[in-house]
């Protein structure tokens, strides 16, 4: 193990005391008992099959956008879009299932809804990526920046479609869309509960990734990541790298919206991404871009929202955004754990810890230059 | 206090510095005297040890042994700012002006704390540039400046921070002829005002210009000390590269087809001269040396070449590349180009073991390959092939030296069971001992009598001379000299480094070389 590693760990460690040392201090301050707190967190997330239904589906939107996030963060492509990815996904994905209900009469089979409810939403998703991607490539603008303010533009569609051509017939408190046809709900995995056959499709995708780690393109981007020069020895040139993996993230949104639409809410909602967006990087890159941490990352912060709903009814006076405030403090300290990652590999690349400086002849100040 | 009355006191006297990095000597009993009100400048090869030396007048290193005293009294600056204080300041190659700042307000980060309000500082650098006669804008931001203004500006911010003696680390670098008229005439009127100019320079007709003193370093000993007066820069120029080094015997080698040609390329980048012009054309088993001193556009070239610039115009091509083929690096990777980079950096992945980055090819292309996976116990026999230590594949590539990084990267590029049909490398042998650097030379030279097209572009003159059998001189983006290495005396060598060049002898453009 290097001292990168282990400082790594160090790191980590540090971020997960500090999480339960806030989560304590928040509970007590709201004047209860840890113990008991946890003890309703505990319940919450598993005390019944609705309640561990509830765990699993919270987690497949999360774990699809971290999992399609990471080709783009191996690049070093900071993607923070998939909020408005998902939300163009997902009016993509109602529109066409609509327009297929309107089409047959309401006659068409439930495979015939999946199929254009997936292609619609990952056609939504996947354009809404491709602009900050063609912006960044041609005229270099930051994608971080880019990304963060079209989920602003893609809000504001979100409301004014709500309002205008997807509007509900019906008088509703807040706007929303008509409620899609029975056929077009994705259907339940297991009775009894709303967990639907979305978890399957993480299962597939993260299967997919993994065999992917291994794959000739992986490397291309790793590579890139770091070494764009070798890369481009390798055909990883800067347009094609950041297209492709905005791409893949923006599909992997978009078809998150169609399943929040179709599996969840069953409508439009101008909830419809619930922040699941921004988690999902938080759970990509607590995940540490592998597949399986990814899996375990987003079914631990789908417990921690369940749970706290738990801990609430348990004490009666934690609130349940406690969740949201534990999940801040892990984001801020993951968000440390990686600048950590990005800065120590430039700054010790160049001779980090010489194993064997016998033959080093390198002076180390004088340089090229003199 | 006049001028003249403070020249006698400060006199600074280095005696036979040394300074050792580890086990190697980078400065060896090196002595010097900067006398008051004169130019005093220093020149060598790169790696010479100029900025070593500097680094020691200015206190940013400490010297191994020997000592220094300044006005007579010992002088042994604990630190960089210890050497401002008492009077000597350095100004970096790359000026550490802050772009958004004016000078006003780069003065206030770095003056002395009492300072600390713009009127009082923007007073004292009004009044140090009416001392020194500049006219340098000082409320807009440096960044707006020219390069020369930015140069002076920061040589203003060292003189209001009291500096006598200014070391100036090739402040001409990046001016034009014009700007470093300019400069010159304010650093002499800087020293009928007293101030001692330490001169770090490349050019040596500067020299001639400018200078009343000259120190000549070469592999970091004092070569020549003394009055800059009546010394031609071929004379410099002998003084700093020495007599050449008995060439190594060398085989007989077929020279063939062409295989790399390039034809009246322009390119332009903001690291180094823009190409204006270059051609060259790299035959089968032969090896082109490429000399020049830094940033006369040898890095440029080798990025056209190597498919990793689009030349705005002129062409490159390779041979095995269709003709229609766009000459891009991967195209030019998997027609068997290899490539060892200037900054090995930019080629070795640290975050990836020393097996992957041997492979990285293979790997990342797929099975398209022209070379198929390696397996480990070949990966380890090519770690140890090159002397990588510690030759163990799964190690991470950052847990190497810079030198056995170095290696790495040349087993991965030289070292494939395939002959590449060119080679593109720059500085092969940097960092890397006496013993390792021969082994690369032997590389390349095996490489060429198999067939291989080869560059060898260095700024150490010996790496070049040493393995070359033609040797192109660059200077300010173009091809100034292209000389047979029968031919390529140092003189003639040096003179084209420096661009003296009349109408520079030419190789046979058909070259029947008995190498």
């Amino acid at each position: 193990m290097t001292a990168f590693d282990r400082r790594r760990w160090v790191l980590t460690a540090s971020v997960v005391v500090a999480v339960i040392v806030v989560a304590a201090a928040l509970i007590v301050f709201a004047g209860a008992d840890p113990l008991v707190g946890i003890q309703g967190l505990v319940e919450g997330v598993s005390s019944s099959p609705y309640r561990i239904g509830e765990v699993l589906v919270g987690a497949v939107p999360v774990g699809i956008v971290a999992l399609t996030l990471i080709p783009a963060l191996r690049a070093g492509v900071f993607s923070v879009g998939a909020e408005g990815q998902i939300v163009v996904g997902a009016i993509a994905a109602t529109a066409a299932v609509f327009a297929v209900e309107s089409v047959t009469g309401g006659a068409a089979p439930g495979i015939l809804y999946w199929l254009v409810g997936l292609l619609a939403g990952s056609a939504g998703g996947g354009a809404m990526a491709l602009l900050p991607a063609f912006l960044a490539v041609r005229w270099r603008v930051n994608e971080i920046l880019s990304t963060l303010l079209l989920n602003y533009l893609a809000a504001g569609l979100l409301g004014w479609t709500l309002r205008t051509w997807l509007a509900s017939p019906d008088e509703t408190a807040t706007p929303q869309s008509a409620k899609l046809p029975e056929a077009a709900a994705l259907p339940s995995l297991l009775p009894g509960t709303r967990a639907h056959w979305g978890i399957l499709l993480v299962i597939v995708i993260a299967v997919a990734f993994f065999l992917w780690r291994r794959s000739a393109a992986s490397t291309r981007l790793t590579v890139f990541a770091s070494r764009p020069k070798l890369a481009l020895r390798l055909g990883a040139t800067r347009s094609r790298t950041i297209y492709s993996t905005m791409l893949v993230s923006g599909v992997g949104a978009g078809i998150v919206g169609w399943i929040q639409v179709a599996g969840v809410n069953e409508r439009l909602l101008n909830s419809v991404t619930g922040g699941v967006g921004f988690s999902g990087l938080a759970v990509a890159l607590l995940g540490g871009l592998a597949p399986i941490g990814i899996v375990l990352a987003a079914l631990f912060f789908s417990a921690l929202t369940a749970g706290a709903v738990g801990m609430q009814s348990a004490t009666g006076t934690v609130p349940s955004s406690i969740a949201e405030v534990i999940k801040g403090v892990l984001l801020i300290g993951v968000a440390c754990i990686a600048a950590y990652q990005r800065t120590a590999v430039a700054a010790l690349a160049p001779a980090a810890a010489p194993i064997d400086a016998e033959h080093d002849t390198e002076p180390a100040h004088e340089g090229g230059r003199s | 206090m006049t001028a003249s009355q403070e020249q006698g006191d400060r006199v600074l006297e280095a005696r036979s510095l040394s300074k050792s990095f580890g086990p190697v000597r980078a400065l060896h009993d090196v002595s010097l005297v900067v006398r008051p009100g004169a130019v005093h400048a220093l020149v060598g090869e790169n790696g010479a040890g100029k900025s070593t030396l500097a680094k020691l007048l200015a206190g940013i290193e400490r010297p191994t042994a020997g000592s220094m005293t300044l006005a007579g009294r010992p002088f042994a600056p604990r630190d960089r700012a210890a050497a401002k204080r008492a009077g000597i300041n350095m100004v970096p190659q790359q000026l550490s002006l802050v772009g958004e700042l004016s000078l006003v307000e780069n003065y206030l980060l770095v003056g002395p704390r009492r300072l600390a309000d713009r009127r009082s500082a923007r007073a004292l650098l009004t009044e140090t540039l009416e001392r020194a006669g500049v006219a340098v804008e000082l409320d807009t931001p440096t960044s707006a400046l020219t390069q020369a203004h930015r140069q002076l500006g920061e040589i203003v911010v060292a003189l209001a921070e009291g500096a006598h003696t200014l070391i100036l680390d090739e402040p001409t670098a990046s001016l034009g002829p014009l700007e470093v008229g300019g400069l010159f005439a304010h650093l002499r009127s800087l020293c009928a005002l007293g101030t001692a100019i330490v001169l770090i320079t490349h050019r040596l007709d500067e020299v001639r210009q400018v200078a009343d003193d000259l120190t000549v370093l070469s592999h970091g000993e004092n070569v020549h000390h003394g009055s800059a007066a009546g010394l031609e820069p071929s004379q410099i120029a002998r003084l700093m590269v020495g007599e050449l080094a008995a060439a190594p015997a060398r085989a007989d080698r077929t020279i063939g087809e062409v295989v790399l040609a390039a034809e009246g390329l322009v390119a332009a980048s903001t690291r180094d001269s823009p190409l204006d012009g270059v051609d060259i054309t790299v035959r089968s088993g032969e090896i082109v040396g490429i000399a020049g001193v830094a940033g006369s556009g040898q890095n440029l070239l080798l990025d056209v070449l190597g498919g990793f610039v689009q030349p705005s115009a002129g062409t490159v091509a390779l041979a095995g590349t269709a003709a229609g083929a766009s000459a891009s690096a991967s195209v030019f990777q998997r027609a068997g180009l290899a490539w060892i980079p200037e900054e090995r950096s930019e080629a070795v992945v640290p975050t990836m073991t020393l097996a992957e980055n041997l492979t990285v090819y293979s790997t990342a292309i797929g099975s398209s390959s022209r070379v198929g996976r390696p397996t480990a116990s070949k990966v380890g026999a090519r770690l140890q092939a090159f002397d990588v230590r510690p030759p163990r594949p799964d190690l991470l590539a950052s847990g190497l030296s810079g030198g056995n990084q170095q290696k790495l990267l040349a087993a991965r590029e030289l070292g494939s069971a395939e002959t590449p049909r060119a080679v593109l490398a720059y500085g092969p042998a940097q960092g890397l001992d006496l013993r390792a650097a021969q082994a690369i030379r032997e590389r390349l030279a095996a490489l060429a009598a198999e067939g291989a097209a080869v560059v060898v572009a260095s700024h150490d003159l010996d790496e070049v001379l040493g393995v070359a059998d033609r040797v192109l001189v660059m200077f300010a983006g173009r091809v100034v000299a292209d000389l047979l290495i029968a031919q390529a005396t140092t003189e003639r060598i040096g003179r084209a480094m420096a661009g003296l060049t009349g109408t520079p002898p030419t190789a046979d453009p058909e070259p029947e070389v008995q190498v």
